[in-house]
């Protein structure tokens, strides 16, 4: 007798991530439990065995689930290369996760209730994998409102902190207009087609247009699209590390796929304009998104900021895929690397940006701080951290043999491909310009993260508290060293994940070369020759060091004595030459006050600050909100109690309705 | 069997002149200058003696400073010798056929490195190099990308070798290969900081970029970046030179190689006579003259765009 | 060389001229940037005689280099030494990144072609010289860099008439190059007057009236 291998994995899935943690419900609130990490880890490890056994006998079938249904439509999940490819990032990410969870809590468990955190975590976790695999739309949005609700309830895990709540509710509040906007683009892709399952949604030309930008817009606010992103780097510096890392790393990246499924492989809506908006937005928010980040002083808003920059440059890609597919068979392989480098830098970014968040929630841990003005010196005292977060930062970086590296190299390839093909001039200088975009968010993105290891962990401590740093627990630490090798084992593995993605992309236009012949990089000569290098010159440098030991010296101070942490950058001051090149956008301003008798030749007291600010938040989104709340003052009265107008708003509505439903007619 | 030998033949070739040449142009540089000012000036083997004597002395390292600073000069020098077995700088083939991405990135990992060096010893003047380092590759390095993505787009395809080598030539090839030329030469004075971007021989803390970077390293830690320096200028002042060679029709490896060889003094002259006759900019005025880089580059990717 | 390439290979060549022109804040460069301008021009001019066969073209070629490339700009630059000015820091954009305006409008001429049908491609060049002298003219602030726009966009016109009916009457483009002339005399003129008048020549300042 066989074994139906699949099913049972599915079902052991849901053993640990739904059943199990049901049981926090009967614990005491206080208690930061042994066995939930290890139901989250072992819950990871059988999801990757799920996609691979998907991955195997990959089908685009649905599966409709028995017994189960909303409104006559039964549930139905499909499980296709495209999800078996998501459900791969989510169980990587939370295995690699779990061993940290224990650790970090130990901090925030006095004052949280673990209960509601485990729930939500298990809830979340199950949610996504089920956002992915839905096959309709009931399914679908029944699993988005749960991963957005246990993301919310996760975000706000220390609520006790009145900047925490704020969070929570502009996360709340983004996540409603998102599924407002997914509702409605569904009613109206249903209406056109009669049908809620979305393989059977072909919708093309104009009629694509309204629901698909409805959809999109809705997507795109979980995902972190510009300018939708606001949320981002209010809700991670706010949620607990794992969380954020499952958030950013992961939860936007659900979005992505849906949005790929959606508008690209086998697409249910179908529209040139599609590709110019993705590509627009993501260009924009690619470099929008690293320019913040860059100012930022907190660690885990630099991080947030930096999603938005990699969403950006993926939806991007995303768009090249779109307009290079409607562009004629010269450019299906074009629109094949492109859908590639999308699918790689999903996997990659997930992986690298845990790690970093990570590696933000051990220095919070550590030193009860983020801002970098208060940290600085970490690494000598957390090695680890350091080691791992400086492999990350060069992942984010796309610092050749690690694995960002490879995702960004196909962009610029899908992009040159396109830019060498003989076609309009318009696209082909439009091509070069996405060349000329990803590496100016690309050298942004080097600034940002040298400072942010540079100030962070580099040089001297800036505060008694991080003076006084340990490194993190091994649980943590085990966390940060697995996603780091990944790191570096996918960097090196990008021809090995390029073939297996071909499953993916074969679904587009099938009739092209196979993607991995458009890798042509030398990476491995590369590296052997950087290695060869490397450890020549450092047995050299070993032996000559032998004989002649370093000798230890403070740091050049000009003869003027010993240097202290106040003569180092801060983080301000490292930024400033970018941040004055790019001020239109920030508005950025210095002020300087001298204090003292004779000011201006002896300054007593000198303060130095600089303020920026964001056109999108306090010029377009500020007004708006101001303006919602005028409306609502309005609308309230409706709500005063009084009988009579509730009775009113009732009949109302269904003329309304009645008026509507037999116009239609 | 013959392909294999090639590549075992440009690979002694390239490394032997990876060892010589840097130097040896560095030496160039400082005696052209030194006669354009009247000095005698020390001979063009100087810079060999230099690293001769900073390897035999010993190093000084900050109390400060972990082991990031102990490395990063060693990834500094295996980055750009992976790039500089990649470029065709010398006129013939590259042994690794490179990519220009991949070499755009080794070099920018290169920098990054020595940034994070810098900032490892906590010194004010290193953060400060570091700093300005970042705003100017902000710059330089899309102009650098623009630039070679012109002429990538022109050949179809990223492989450097195949991109470098000169086919027929028409006005148009002529003329965007004219702008690379001047686009990525301002792009890599900027990126290499010399001037007008930066004098590499001022020894004033609060002005200097790159060598502000590398104030505290000394002895060997030194003398490995210092060649690593002069191995990205040759490099690069080799890819300039085989740009512009992509303006003019294709000759036999050897006459192109000589011409490599020229153009590689010529640039030092270049170098040399620039810094002689001007003056450093204005910190201010440094995306002013990087934007005029851009802009070229821009230009060459649009004409591309209508003629290629 | 046949004719059509190279009259589209120096327009080109004027094209990057003139940007390289916005980019300029220094007054005696770019001064100097439109006498290669304007020698160019005359050159091309007399090329276009000389392969056509029509001596009148060359004369007019000649005469546009020695008066445009020569005489304009010497009296340019007398009379900047003259009212002292060196630096023209422009309107609220800096000159580098009014290439990149510039250079989107070049680029999306030339890209988009939004005159296909009406207008030959080699008319474009002209379109864009002409353009970026009035672009040159609505940024500067002093009063002698808007006379520089206004020969730019002037030889804009030249260049159209010349690639694309390969000249006018002499009578009338030697007509025009004497009227070109005056105007710069007496803009010059002028502009000394108001210089010793408002004791500047920044036009976003001349708002009222001064006698």
């Amino acid at each position: 007798m066989t074994i139906p291998v699949l099913p049972t994995l599915i079902g052991l899935l849901g053993l640990f991530w739904l059943i199990l943690p049901l049981t926090a419900c009967a614990q005491t609130p206080r208690v930061n439990s042994k066995q939930y990490p290890v139901f989250v880890g072992v819950g990871g490890l059988i999801l990757i065995a799920v996609a691979s056994f998907a991955w195997l006998g990959a089908s685009t079938a649905a599966h409709a689930i028995p017994g189960l249904a909303l409104g006559g439509v039964p549930f139905s999940l499909r499980l296709d290369p495209l999800a078996a490819w998501a459900l791969a990032i989510i169980g990587i990410v939370s295995a690699a996760v779990s061993p940290y969870i224990r650790g970090y809590m130990d901090h925030l468990s006095p004052r949280v209730d673990m209960r509601v955190f485990w729930v939500s975590l298990s809830l979340l976790l199950t949610s996504m994998a089920a956002v992915v695999t839905a096959a309709n739309v009931q399914t679908f949005l029944i699993a988005w409102e749960t991963m957005s609700l246990a993301s919310f309830l996760l975000v706000i895990t220390d609520r006790g902190s009145s900047k925490v709540r704020e969070a929570g509710l502009i996360y709340l509040g983004a996540t409603r207009v998102g599924t407002a906007f997914l509702a409605t683009g569904f009613l109206w892709a249903h209406s056109l087609t009669g049908s809620w399952t979305f393989a059977d949604w072909h919708l093309s030309g104009t009629a694509a247009l309204g629901p698909g930008l409805l959809i999109l817009v809705g997507l795109g606010l979980k995902a972190g699209m510009w300018p939708f992103h606001l949320w981002l780097p209010i809700a991670h510096p706010a949620a607990p590390a794992p969380v954020s890392a499952l958030m950013s790393g992961v939860m936007v990246k659900m979005a992505v796929a849906v949005i790929i499924r959606l508008f690209v492989v086998d697409p249910s809506f179908s529209n040139v304009a599609f590709g110019v908006v993705l590509l627009a937005l993501g260009s924009v928010g690619a470099v929008w998104g690293i320019l913040f980040a860059l100012i930022q002083q907190d660690l885990k808003r630099l991080l947030a900021l930096s999603t938005v920059e990699n969403i950006g440059l993926i939806l991007a890609s995303l768009g090249v895929c779109i307009l290079a597919s409607h562009g004629g068979s010269a450019l299906g392989w074009a629109a094949q690397i492109a859908l590639a480098a999308a699918l790689l830098h999903m996997l990659n970014h997930a992986i690298f940006k845990s790690l970093l968040f990570l590696g933000a929630g051990s220095v919070d841990s550590a030193t009860h701080t983020l801002d970098l003005g208060h940290l600085g010196g970490l690494a000598a005292k957390m090695p680890q951290t350091y080691a791992t977060f400086l492999i990350g930062a060069g992942c984010a970086c796309a610092l050749p043999p690690l694995s960002g590296f490879s995702s960004e190299w196909l962009m610029y390839k899908a992009a040159l491909i396109v830019s060498s093909t003989q076609i309009e001039p318009l696209w082909r200088f439009t091509a070069m310009l996405i060349v000329i975009m990803i590496s100016l968010a690309g050298a942004l993105a080097v600034t940002a993260f040298v400072k942010a290891i540079g100030v962070g962990f580099q040089g001297l401590s800036r505060s008694a508290s991080a003076d006084h740093a340990h490194e993190v627990g091994r649980g943590m630490t085990t966390s940060q060293t697995i996603l780091a090798a990944l790191c570096v084992l996918l960097g090196l593995s990008a021809p090995a994940l390029l073939v297996t993605i071909q499953l993916i992309v074969h679904q587009m236009t099938p009739a092209s070369p196979p993607i991995i012949s458009a890798w042509t990089v030398s990476l491995p000569a590369a590296f052997v020759v950087m290695a060869f290098t490397f450890a020549a010159v450092a047995v050299w440098l070993k032996s000559a060091r032998r004989r002649d030991p370093i000798k230890p010296y403070s740091t050049w101070d000009c003869g003027f004595g010993p240097v202290g942490p106040r003569a180092q950058v801060a983080g301000v001051s490292y930024v400033q030459p970018v941040a004055r090149m790019f001020g239109v956008i920030f508005r950025y301003g210095q002020t300087l006050d001298l204090e003292g008798v004779d000011k201006r030749l002896f300054p007593e007291e000198i303060t130095a600050s600089v303020n920026y600010e964001s056109l999108l938040e306090d010029r377009i989104y500020a007004p708006l909100i101001r303006w919602i709340w005028r409306i609502g003052d309005h609308v309230v009265a409706l709500q005063e109690g009084s009988i009579h107008r509730y009775l009113l708003t009732m009949l109302l509505a269904l003329a309304i309705l009645v008026a509507v439903g037999g116009y239609s007619r | 069997m013959t392909e294999t030998l090639r590549i075992a033949c440009l690979a002694i070739i390239y490394i032997a002149h990876i060892a010589i040449v840097p130097l040896l142009l560095i030496g160039i540089i400082r005696t052209a200058k030194a006669r354009l000012q009247g000095r005698q000036g020390p001979s063009p083997l100087q810079p060999f003696r230099d690293i001769a004597k900073l390897l035999r002395k010993g190093e000084t390292v900050s109390t400060v400073a972990f082991w990031t600073f102990l490395g990063a000069p060693l990834v500094t020098l295996a980055a750009t010798v992976a790039a500089a077995l990649m470029v065709p700088w010398l006129g013939i083939d590259s042994p690794i056929a490179g990519d220009l991405l991949l070499f755009i990135y080794l070099l920018t990992l290169a920098k990054v490195v020595i940034s994070l060096s810098a900032l490892d010893t906590a010194s004010g003047f290193g953060a400060i190099g570091a700093s300005r380092e970042a705003a100017v590759s902000l710059f330089s390095e899309p102009a650098m990308l623009a630039g070679l993505a012109a002429l990538a787009a022109h050949a179809g395809t990223t492989n450097l070798n195949a991109m470098l080598t000169p086919g027929t030539v028409t006005v148009e090839t002529s003329v965007v290969a004219g702008l690379t030329a001047v686009g990525l030469w301002m792009a890599i004075m900027a990126d290499l900081n010399r001037m007008p971007i930066d004098d590499p021989t001022t020894h004033l803390e609060l002005t200097m970029i790159h060598e502000a970077q590398i104030l505290d390293n000394s002895g060997r830690n030194l003398a490995i970046v210092e060649y690593t320096v002069a191995l990205r200028l040759c490099l690069f002042v080799g890819l300039v030179g085989r740009v512009a060679m992509l303006a003019l029709p294709p000759v036999t490896p050897v006459v192109a190689y000589l011409a490599s060889l020229a153009l590689l003094c010529l640039g030092a002259g270049v170098i040399a006579v620039s810094e002689v006759g001007m003056v450093r900019l204005g910190w201010r005025r440094i995306p002013n003259l990087l934007s005029f880089s851009v802009a070229a580059s821009l230009l060459a990717c649009l004409l591309v765009a209508l003629k290629g | 060389m046949v004719l059509a390439p190279t009259i589209e290979a120096v327009s080109a060549a004027l094209v990057v001229l003139s940007l390289w022109m916005i980019g300029i804040s220094q007054y005696v460069t770019s001064v100097r940037l439109f006498a290669v301008q304007s020698i160019t021009l005359g050159a091309l001019a007399a090329y276009i005689g000389m392969s056509k066969g029509e001596p009148m073209m060359i004369v007019v070629g000649i005469a546009v280099a020695i008066f445009k490339g020569g005489a304009v700009p010497s009296y340019l630059a007398f009379a900047g030494r003259k009212i002292g000015c060196r630096n023209d820091s422009s309107l609220s954009i800096a000159p580098p990144l009014q290439i990149f305006l510039a250079g989107s409008v070049v680029a999306f001429l030339s890209l988009s072609h939004p005159f296909r049908g009406e207008l030959p491609a080699t008319a474009i060049p002209c379109l864009d010289i002409l353009l970026i002298g009035m672009l040159l003219m609505v940024t500067r602030r002093l009063a002698l860099s808007q006379i520089i726009g206004f020969l730019v966009i002037e030889n804009g016109i030249f260049l159209y008439t010349i690639s694309q009916t390969y000249g006018m009457p002499v009578l009338v483009e030697l007509g025009v190059l004497m009227d070109v002339l005056a105007i710069t005399m007496l803009a010059g003129l002028l502009v000394y007057r108001i210089s010793s008048t408002f004791e500047h020549v920044d036009v976003t300042k001349m708002k009222e009236l001064k006698g």
